[in-house]
């Protein structure tokens, strides 16, 4: 079941940071939704995994805040990665405002951080990253 | 393209060919005098003069004949075959001359006939050629040519040569029987002969007539004529110095065969020559022949361009179809892109001749922004120059990219691009792109006063129409207004449902005769005056009878019309049918017409008794009212009726109550000829759950509103992937009244929702005036409010706006 609360938390255990979405991410919850987001990219460890999995909504801001968000990673040679469902309305709102063209997307957080360290781009691999 | 080319002997000579045979003339006439005195003195025998000479004179004279023929086998020229014939006669009797003369082949020659055969037969040709070019000048006089000639001569043109032949072959029996046929008027040895038996002056005076029928036709000579006048005074000038001469071997019989040789080949040079110049001509014509189906290709694109770009109004049309257009003529594969200042998207038109790729790239491009799609199409150089750009690529393709430019301002491209086996695209093609690109900025212009005319028609007809439809718990309206696609003129077509002070629901919907401005002012008229009567007298007929009063007042229109009242609370509806089509009852799968009761339209009426009918609704049913535009498309109203019918059992009977968008959708394949208005009123199955609130457009409020709408389509029913995505769509819409409606100021936010077992609709309604974004990169909100929820409309009457979302729920 997902909690309509917001619950944004920074998970930087791993090899790579993860921000986590949990709940109804919008014109309340967008400032959060960026400090925590910054605290990933200040840690600087070439990638940052966004989880939108058990977001229960976000809209066209939350999008346009990701993009920037991406922006500024790719300006300081870090990726970013999201996470969420592979069917569904969130998917769907990614693909339609273009996001999952631009951003890995991958459908569980597990595949995301599998695929992570392929798509630092500090390892210049000079290959495409693979999304599904 | 047919291509003319000149043909020989077409022309008069030009003043240097005049000028060179003229000398040449003179020429001839200096030597002919000069040697006269001296033309008797005997020179030493060359032994191998004469077989070179009759060899010389054998090329010439067959080489002439047979160019002169093909001529005639091309252009059917009776007098080219005339002189045709004289040369190979001449060349044929030239050839058994040499065969008979003595000493050449042998003391008798080949064909035993010696010296008399080969004296008689040097007088045949030198009197048979001057007498072919007398009839040569003589027949051109009177026989021109015709084009078509050599078709309807080809049999006697075939026949020529064989008939040569034999004159050929009977004059050289002649030559070798002369000892018994002919008279002794020649002789080997004593040249007097020649001259006394007369047969040497009749030559001369044979000669002498071809000259002057040269001369007579000189001023009207071609080049070959001019030639061929030097041909018979060069042969004039040999007959004379033979007569002359005292025998063979002297200096004025050596001159009179060099003169022989030139009588022969003067035609054959001049010929040459011609031959030469036609070649050049031919090559001169081909040229501009190649440069002028350029140019017709070239208007003809243009031609067919500009008829799509008058043709199409609406812009994406008119692009898809140029890039078709443009695809067919000029290139494998283009994308027509433009993109007015300030949108998120460039309109498309995308042709290749590849239907996946196209698919594709287009799918692709319609995801870009503009600067992404410029930059796809690798358009930012032509853009950032404004001129033609025209490049390979590492794989060989050929690309152009014309830039659109109106009133200084790039507002698109056309980009072009071709496979590499084919050649890259010319200096012209640029200039055809860069014509094209000027053309559809032109069109684009009138495509926006189009657009621009065809909303404020649009936008003055909606304000004439209910901008919201009372919303009831019982009872449900629904309604689809469509305008005629033809032209921007606003229609006459209206419905109209509002709610009284005490709970009743007064509805219209009409048409009234005509279109334009006067027929627009009267269904305002009408519909207003439906409000202002029913605030008197509710009862439809009371209402019909003062709308038939004003309409005999000053109504010059014919306007039909049904009016009636709802009590939702007692389900009961009444109408009156003042000359409109009747409405179709709806329940599940079961339809009733009900045409009766139906009087005159109004104006008409004076008096006659008004009948309502009544009709106790029940739940599920569905009454469908509607304008004679929507079954008269077909142009066969019965067949109208019966598909009408057939759209409304299938719509309803699937549930649902808004049913108008529905039955407009699976009527109209094209845009309808003629407006159409569609109100429908019906009951619900079952109770509704309903909604409608009024905040202040804050971000509080958005969450307030998103969650309130969440919990009256989860209690219609509507699963958890339907409702994130209903929910999307109410939250955009929110957030698009906060950020375009009021923007920095302060405003509210109405809310009304209505689920049933069957849908949830939901209505946004603002206040505010609504204005371009303020941050950049946004604008994604339309785009997910209409690709997540499919139904979603805008509606705006100038003192509000509403966004409509429907969201059906499956069975």
């Amino acid at each position: 079941m997902i909690a309509n609360d917001l619950d944004i938390a920074l998970i930087a255990d791993g090899l790579y940071p993860i921000v986590s979405v949990k709940g109804e991410l919008d014109h309340l919850g967008i400032d959060r939704f960026e400090r925590i987001a910054q605290q990933a990219a200040d840690l600087d460890l070439g990638v940052v995994i966004l989880s939108l999995v058990d977001a229960a909504y976000f809209d066209s801001l939350t999008v346009h805040a990701i993009m920037a968000y991406r922006a500024r990673l790719e300006a300081n040679r870090q990726r970013l990665v999201v996470a969420v469902r592979e069917r569904g309305t969130p998917r769907r709102i990614l693909d339609i405002v273009g996001v999952t063209t631009r951003v890995p997307t991958y459908p569980t957080l597990e595949a995301a951080i599998a695929a992570a360290p392929e798509l630092t781009l500090r390892k210049e691999l000079g290959t495409k990253s693979q999304t599904t | 393209m047919t291509i003319t080319l000149p043909r020989l002997f077409s022309g008069s000579a030009t003043e240097p060919q005049r000028r060179l045979s003229l000398s040449v003339i003179a020429l001839l006439l200096v030597s002919f005098v000069v040697a006269t005195p001296v033309a008797g003195i005997s020179l030493v025998q060359i032994p191998g003069f004469t077989p070179a000479y009759s060899s010389l004179l054998v090329v010439a004279d067959l080489l002439t004949a047979a160019l002169l023929l093909l001529q005639v086998r091309a252009s059917g020229s009776v007098s080219i075959s005339v002189l045709g014939a004289g040369y190979l006669l001449t060349g044929c009797l030239v050839v058994a001359q040499m065969l008979n003369f003595p000493g050449v082949f042998g003391p008798l020659g080949l064909m035993g006939g010696g010296a008399p055969a080969a004296s008689w037969l040097g007088v045949f040709w030198h009197g048979l050629f001057p007498l072919f070019v007398t009839a040569y000048f003589i027949v051109a006089k009177l026989v021109p040519d015709r084009p078509g000639a050599e078709v309807r001569y080809a049999r006697s043109i075939a026949l020529l040569p064989w008939s040569v032949f034999a004159v050929a072959a009977l004059l050289i029996d002649l030559a070798l029987h002369s000892e018994s046929l002919l008279p002794n008027a020649l002789s080997w040895t004593d040249y007097s002969r020649f001259v006394t038996s007369g047969v040497g002056p009749l030559l001369f005076v044979m000669n002498l007539l071809a000259m002057v029928t040269f001369v007579r036709r000189n001023n009207r000579a071609n080049m070959i004529e001019m030639w061929l006048g030097v041909a018979v005074l060069a042969s004039l000038l040999d007959t004379s110095l033979s007569l002359i001469a005292q025998g063979r071997f002297s200096f004025g019989w050596y001159l009179a065969r060099i003169d022989g040789v030139l009588a022969s080949s003067a035609v054959l040079v001049a010929l040459a020559y011609e031959y030469g110049r036609l070649q050049r001509v031919e090559r001169n014509v081909r040229e501009q022949a190649a440069i002028q189906e350029r140019e017709t290709e070239r208007l003809r694109f243009l031609s067919a361009a500009g008829r799509i770009l008058g043709e199409f109004l609406e812009l994406e049309s008119m692009i898809a179809c140029l890039a078709r257009h443009t695809t067919k003529l000029l290139c494998d594969r283009c994308v027509v892109a433009v993109c007015e200042r300030g949108a998120d998207r460039c309109a498309l038109g995308v042709a290749d001749f590849d239907a996946d790729v196209e698919r594709d790239r287009e799918a692709t491009l319609r995801r870009c922004s503009p600067a992404e799609a410029f930059a796809q199409l690798e358009a930012t150089r032509a853009i950032e120059t404004g001129a033609v750009q025209v490049w390979e690529d590492p794989s060989g393709d050929h690309h152009m990219v014309a830039p659109i430019e109106r009133k200084g301002e790039i507002v698109g491209v056309i980009a072009c691009a071709r496979a590499p086996r084919r050649e890259a695209f010319s200096s012209a093609e640029v200039a055809l792109a860069e014509e094209l690109a000027a053309r559809t900025a032109a069109a684009i212009v009138n495509a926006g006063c189009y657009q621009r005319e065809r909303h404020l028609a649009d936008a003055l007809q909606r304000a004439m129409l209910p901008a919201v439809l009372p919303q009831l718990a019982g009872v449900v309206f629904d309604a689809l207004h469509v305008p005629a696609g033809t032209d921007a003129d606003i229609g006459g077509d209206w419905y109209d449902a509002f709610e009284l002070p005490g709970g009743r629901v007064v509805f219209s919907i009409g048409d009234v005769a005509g279109r334009g401005l006067p027929a627009a002012i009267v269904m305002g008229k009408v519909r207003q005056a439906v409000r202002a009567f029913a605030l008197t007298d509710a009862d439809p007929r009371a209402i019909v009878a003062n709308l038939d009063r004003m309409q005999r007042l000053d109504g010059a229109l014919l306007v039909s019309a049904i009016v009636g009242v709802v009590d939702p609370s007692a389900r009961l509806l009444t109408y009156v049918n003042a000359g409109h089509p009747g409405p179709i009852l709806a329940e599940g799968d079961e339809l009733e017409l009900l045409e009766l009761p139906r009087t005159l339209p109004l104006g008409l009426i004076d008096g006659e008794t008004l009948n309502a009918r009544t009709i106790a609704l029940r739940p599920g049913q569905v009454l469908v009212f509607y304008t004679d535009g929507l079954i008269e498309m077909r142009k066969d109203i019965e067949a109208g009726e019966a598909r009408l019918c057939e759209v409304v059992r299938n719509v309803v009977s699937s549930t649902s109550l808004h049913p108008s968008a529905a039955i407009g959708a699976a009527m109209f394949d094209t845009a309808p000829g003629d407006d159409v208005a569609i109100l429908t009123i019906g009951v619900p199955l079952s109770p509704r759950t309903t909604l409608d609130v009024q905040l202040p457009a804050t971000a509080d409020s958005a969450r307030s509103l998103r969650r309130a709408v969440r919990r009256v389509a989860r209690e219609a029913g509507i699963g958890p992937e339907r409702l994130f995505a209903l929910e999307v769509a109410v939250g955009e819409a929110v957030a698009n009244v906060m950020e375009h409606a009021y923007g920095a100021s302060t405003g509210n936010i109405r809310l009304r929702a209505f689920g049933t077992s069957t849908e949830v609709s939901v209505e946004i309604i603002d206040f505010g005036r609504w204005r371009a974004p303020r941050s950049e990169g946004r604008g994604h909100g339309l785009n997910l409010i209409k690709q997540l929820c499919p139904s979603a409309e805008i509606v705006s009457d100038g003192r509000s706006t509403r966004v409509r979302l429907l969201e059906p729920i499956p069975a």
